[in-house]
């Protein structure tokens, strides 16, 4: 017994070592983004990689704060953020509850017309008109129905589902509840854990996303986040010979760079540490007996 | 047919009908049946008349100055204010982000709302959408409007045609040297050398520069040259660009000497030029950081950080905000010259080619076909380009907020907030001069000096502009990738340079460079450069 | 009757998804007809001509197609090799950490990767990796050895695709395997123990059954998209001088498709990759079944 604790204790630490070692590994570029956007662009190009900065400036987040719209761009993602990733929890639950179901009929065809959507895509054009012709186009919704369920997220939530014990929800029927009561009441609740990591994925594909922003949106009122922030490092970017430069750009414009990539995923990176809470250890505990 | 199609169908037939219908309505006389000598000037503000009516102008303006910078409403934009005033129109000045604007344009068209006035950044795109039947020939109006015909010259306007079509007018002109050889002269200085004449001299400067501690620290630590490349591996505007037209060509680009056609990618001279390249690479005389370079401000981030003594870059290096980063990265500002290119094996001075009018403004075949639009279209343009009031707004800013007049001249207001605050208005700018020293604004008296070197040392080239890409070449992207994949061996050794012959052999029976070849010979005897 | 009923309200719940598929998927769909035209921008889907398969052949017997399918089977193999593993092993050596805080933070910070941009990682992988000013090469010559151009040398730079791919997701693909961790039931660990079982057993025995259904997915999953590859990220580190060795079926599209506004010849690239897929999928899903991990 005690060489086995012995080794076990060993393991674990190496365990601790290990990922303490994965940890500072994937923290080292998060944190070079963090000290370049404090740093002065002409240590940054002098030094070349920058981990303490000798000097510390907010040069950079001024120069992103200050313009540009950045205000209203916030408030758009949050709002397609927040509303598009409730909408789309709900779409996709809803399908993906009832294509759990194996006894449905016709569920493999039905099966096969999501998975089919993941595979073939009618690409950019064809997607554009549809939006135009649906009148989404300059509008919120432009950003939040194309996108509204994604078929692997479905396919996710459905496997998932598909795991519960079938005793737990008959027997709610057993005690009188209705289909509609066994899912917000039971199946719901139980499946905390994959509804956190969906939604967190569906609102982590909201912050991000921009190309769509690009595509449908002319109202400068409407730009969501990554386009403004885009076009605020593009700003920066285009040094025509031709056009008039008399401000100085920046020697290296990669502080700026920094400063916006920290504006712009440090709001969405917190969400996740409240969302751990969801995935408490057994859940289905006492549940179910025998 | 779906369901969809049929509404589409039916939504195209209506916004064509109602596009007619309100060409046929609009006011009194149409502005291309009045006589042929109407000037614009001064008539397009006052004479209402033919402007009776309000009309939708969309431009969609790729080839702005400052794309990412937001546009102000119209209220606060007097800029658009002016133009809309001048020739009663609506003014949709759309700026697309500077990487999606062609897929922007591409889901306009196809989605039916083709802009009005569409700007193209080379002659290649402007060719390919009026192939695609996008854009209109505007030869026939062009005449009825003799001064803004003057307002460009011949070659301008040359530049623009296509078998014998006006398919655009001159969108901004484009301005030639603006790159030129910067050298460090207190290293010549230092190491008591004197101005290099010839490419062996060049090289052996460079040698100099590196291994003879130029900068007197006691290490070994300056390069005597730098460049880069493109990731897909453009050659044309990091600096090795310019070697190569030290012995005559560029692999990149047509030409035509002497009644001859001068294809750079296998032409003997670039073979010469590679074996340069090979000996200052072998040397040891290229910062080795050259392959990872792939844009132009890590080129000047070198130039900064002063331990290279020659590169290419822009006409304004020395100007002061250039110089102030040379003192806060290098620590001090050094004593940069731009040179003349040094003599090739013929004896010959090549910077590059000359400028020609390569963007411009395409008219769309749907405005094109409205008379009243396309009068009002033209008279927008000419307003704009050649009203002179217009011209000190549109090259220089709002009066009294980015410049005063002081005694008669103008002088510019240099703030530094105001400059941030109005940076969006250099959208605006397309009919500014390409030789106007007001709009450049430069602080340090050398600096026209250096441009000077450069104008006087790029040549012109009738062919280059000319030759488009054949839209039923299906190797042409293939055949790309391998002359700059295999010119790029040859540079770094990786192919040794006795394989040219065997390089130009996979070109003709690999990548068909036969059919590329004659149908660039057909193409430029079609325009009588050959 | 009861049964009718209880599929009536399956049938409900899933129409609002259903019509989001058919008029947002499936629509879109019928622009794939130009794959087999000579797509014009003024003429539209319907009325641009005929080409029958040409696309498909300029693609298929293009000069690089070997090349490229090469290149983009080696690098989804390898980084399916490497990245469908590793999110495992993160996850289970995350689940055994007992010190919730030390827990919590970690997989925090590996997550943090897949936060920043392809753009950001090559600038740091310049940074690093040049010949000349790149801190890794400093090093090197600092300790005698030659420098490497790690990133232009072909050699090198399928290796740094896929770790920096690895190094990039694993942190965030293991989220959803830690999810799954926590539904397996403590009880059967329990059991396990008492049965006198070593961790090492526990996790084969308890664990791994316990997510096999979620790795089965998430492995049909990805082989829908092998052929893609990582555009973005390819996108960023092939370069003129290693492009034998990265480009990919997507790069060659981008150059040869869309910069040349070649939109049929995308299509018909997109509809070959997507073929080719799908048969994958289907195949994959049937070995499944032998597991009952199939997708349907």
């Amino acid at each position: 017994m005690s060489t086995t604790s012995k080794r076990e204790k060993l393991l674990q630490g190496v365990n601790y070592a290990a990922l303490l070692l994965a940890g500072l590994i994937c923290l080292f570029p998060f944190f070079y983004v963090l000290s370049v956007s404090f740093t002065p662009a002409a240590e940054v190009v002098r030094r070349g990689v920058v981990l303490i900065p000798e000097q510390i400036t907010l040069y950079a987040y001024n120069q992103v704060l200050q313009g540009y719209g950045l205000g209203n761009a916030y408030q758009v993602t949050l709002f397609r953020t927040l509303v598009g990733t409730g909408l789309n929890l709900v779409f996709t639950i809803l399908m993906a509850y009832a294509l759990s179901k194996k006894s449905l009929p016709g569920r493999a065809p039905l099966l096969m017309i999501v998975i089919f959507t993941m595979l073939f895509n009618g690409g950019l054009i064809p997607t554009y008109l549809l939006t135009r012709y649906l009148g989404l186009l300059d509008t919120v919704w432009a950003l939040i129905v194309p996108g509204l369920i994604s078929a692997f997220n479905l396919i996710i939530v459905k496997g998932f589902f598909e795991q519960l014990p079938q005793e737990i929800e008959e027997s709610a029927k057993v005690d009188g509840a209705g289909d509609m009561r066994v899912l917000w009441r039971i199946v719901l609740p139980l499946s905390m854990p994959v509804i956190a990591t969906i939604g967190l994925f569906y609102a982590v594909f909201h912050w991000n996303s921009y190309f769509d922003g690009i595509m449908y949106i002319r109202d400068q009122q409407l730009y969501p986040l990554q386009v403004v922030l885009r076009n605020i490092l593009l700003n920066f970017q285009t040094q025509t010979a031709d056009a008039v430069s008399d401000t100085t750009l920046p020697a290296s414009f990669l502080s700026i760079q920094m400063a916006a990539v920290m504006l712009s995923t440090v709001p969405i990176l917190l969400v996740y540490p409240f969302l751990q809470r969801h995935f408490a250890k057994g859940v289905l505990l006492g549940s179910v007996k025998g | 047919m779906s369901l969809f199609h049929m509404r589409y169908r039916q939504w195209l037939a209506a916004a064509t009908v109602a596009a007619l219908l309100t060409g046929c309505s609009s006011g009194n006389t149409p502005r291309s049946e009045a006589p042929p000598a109407n000037n614009g000037e001064a008539e397009a503000s006052q004479d209402s008349g033919a402007f009776a009516n309000k009309m939708k102008l969309t431009v969609f303006n790729s080839g702005a100055f400052n794309p990412a910078t937001p546009m102000p409403p119209r209220e606060e934009d007097p800029m658009r204010q002016m133009l809309e005033a001048a020739v009663n129109i609506e003014l949709d000045y759309v700026i697309p982000a500077p990487d999606q604007a062609d897929a922007m344009l591409n889901a306009l068209i196809a989605s039916g709302d083709i802009p009005d006035l569409i700007f193209f950044k080379d002659r290649a795109s402007a060719v390919k959408y009026y192939e695609e039947g996008v854009t209109a020939d505007i030869g026939e109006t062009l005449a009825q409007y003799p001064d803004y015909e003057a307002r460009f010259t011949d070659q301008q306007w040359r530049d623009l045609m296509y078998e014998g079509k006006q398919i655009g007018v001159p969108a901004y002109e484009q301005v030639s040297g603006t790159v030129g050889w910067w050298l460090r002269q207190d290293w010549l200085d230092a190491l008591g050398l004197d101005r290099p004449q010839t490419t062996a001299e060049l090289l052996d400067d460079m040698k100099a520069f590196t291994y003879d501690d130029p900068d007197g620290n006691g290490e070994q630590d300056t390069y005597g040259f730098v460049a880069g490349v493109g990731k897909d591996g453009t050659l044309a505007n990091l600096g090795w660009g310019e070697v190569f037209w030290l012995f005559g060509a560029h692999p990149e680009v047509v030409d035509v000497r002497d009644g001859e056609l001068v294809i750079g990618a296998t032409d003997d001279r670039t073979s010469e030029a590679l074996a340069f390249i090979r000996e200052m690479i072998d040397a040891g005389v290229v910062d080795p950081d050259w392959v990872s370079i792939n844009d132009v401000q890590q080129i000047n981030q070198k130039m900064y950080r002063g331990k290279v003594g020659m590169l290419i870059s822009g006409w304004r290096q020395m100007e002061p905000s250039n110089q102030k980063n040379m003192e806060e990265i290098g620590g001090s500002v050094p004593e940069w010259i731009t040179v003349p290119p040094v003599a090739g094996p013929s004896g010959e001075r090549r910077l590059g080619n000359a400028a020609a009018q390569s963007n411009s403004w395409g008219v769309s075949i749907k405005a094109a076909r409205d008379e009243a639009k396309l009068a009002r279209i033209f008279a927008f343009l000419q307003y704009w380009y050649t009203d002179e009031e217009a011209q000190r707004v549109f090259s220089y800013g709002i009066e009294g907020v980015q410049w005063n007049l002081m005694d008669g001249e103008i002088v510019k207001v240099t703030d530094e907030d105001t400059l941030n605050n109005y940076r969006w208005t250099s959208n605006y700018y397309m009919p500014r001069r390409g030789d106007d020293p007001l709009y450049f604004n430069f602080q340090n008296p050398d600096t026209a000096g250096y441009h000077q070197v450069n104008i006087d040392h790029v040549m012109p080239n009738p062919a280059n502009a000319i030759v488009v890409p054949d839209p039923d070449d299906r190797l042409y992207a293939d055949r790309q990738k391998y002359v700059r994949e295999s010119l790029l061996r040859f540079m770094t050794g990786r192919a040794p340079l006795d394989e040219w012959e065997a390089y130009k052999e996979t070109l003709e029976s690999k990548y068909d460079y036969g059919a590329y070849r004659d149908y660039v010979e057909e193409l430029l005897r079609a325009n009588e450069v050959l | 009757m009861r049964n009718l009923k209880k599929h009536r309200f399956m049938y409900m719940i899933l129409l609002p998804g259903l019509l989001y598929f058919v008029v947002y998927k499936y629509v879109p769909m019928l622009g794939l007809i130009i794959a087999f035209k000579d797509y014009k921008l003024m003429l539209g889907f319907w009325d641009s001509p005929w080409a029958g398969w040409h696309n498909f052949t300029q693609f298929m017997q293009g000069v690089y197609f070997w090349d490229i399918m090469a290149n983009t089977l080696l690098i989804s193999l390898y980084k399916l090799l490497f990245g469908f593993t590793a999110p495992i092993v993160l996850a289970l050596m995350l689940n055994e950490v007992r010190t919730e805080w030390f827990k919590r933070s970690v997989q925090t910070l590996t997550y943090l990767p897949h936060f920043v941009s392809w753009v950001i990682v090559y600038g740091l992988m310049v940074a690093l990796l040049s010949p000349g000013d790149g801190l890794v090469n400093q090093l090197l010559q600092a300790s005698g050895f030659q420098t490497i151009a790690f990133l232009t040398e072909p050699e090198w730079i399928r290796p740094l695709i896929v770790t920096s791919d690895v190094w990039k997701e694993t942190g965030w693909g293991a989220i959803l395997y830690l999810a799954a961790l926590s539904g397996i039931d403590p009880s059967l660990y329990e059991a396990a123990r008492i049965d006198g079982a070593s961790k090492g057993r526990q996790i084969w025995h308890v664990t791994l059954p316990g997510i096999r259904n979620v790795m089965i997915i998430l492995l049909i999953l990805k082989l829908s998209n092998i052929l893609d590859a990582g555009f973005d990220q390819i996108f960023m580190m092939a370069n003129v001088f290693n492009l034998e060795k990265a480009d990919i079926i997507d790069t060659w599209v981008y150059r040869e498709g869309l910069e040349r506004m070649n939109v049929s010849l995308a299509t018909a690239v997109g509809i070959f990759k997507s073929v080719i897929a799908f048969v994958l999928v289907v195949g994959a899903n049937k070995v499944a079944k032998r597991f009952d991990g199939q997708i349907w």
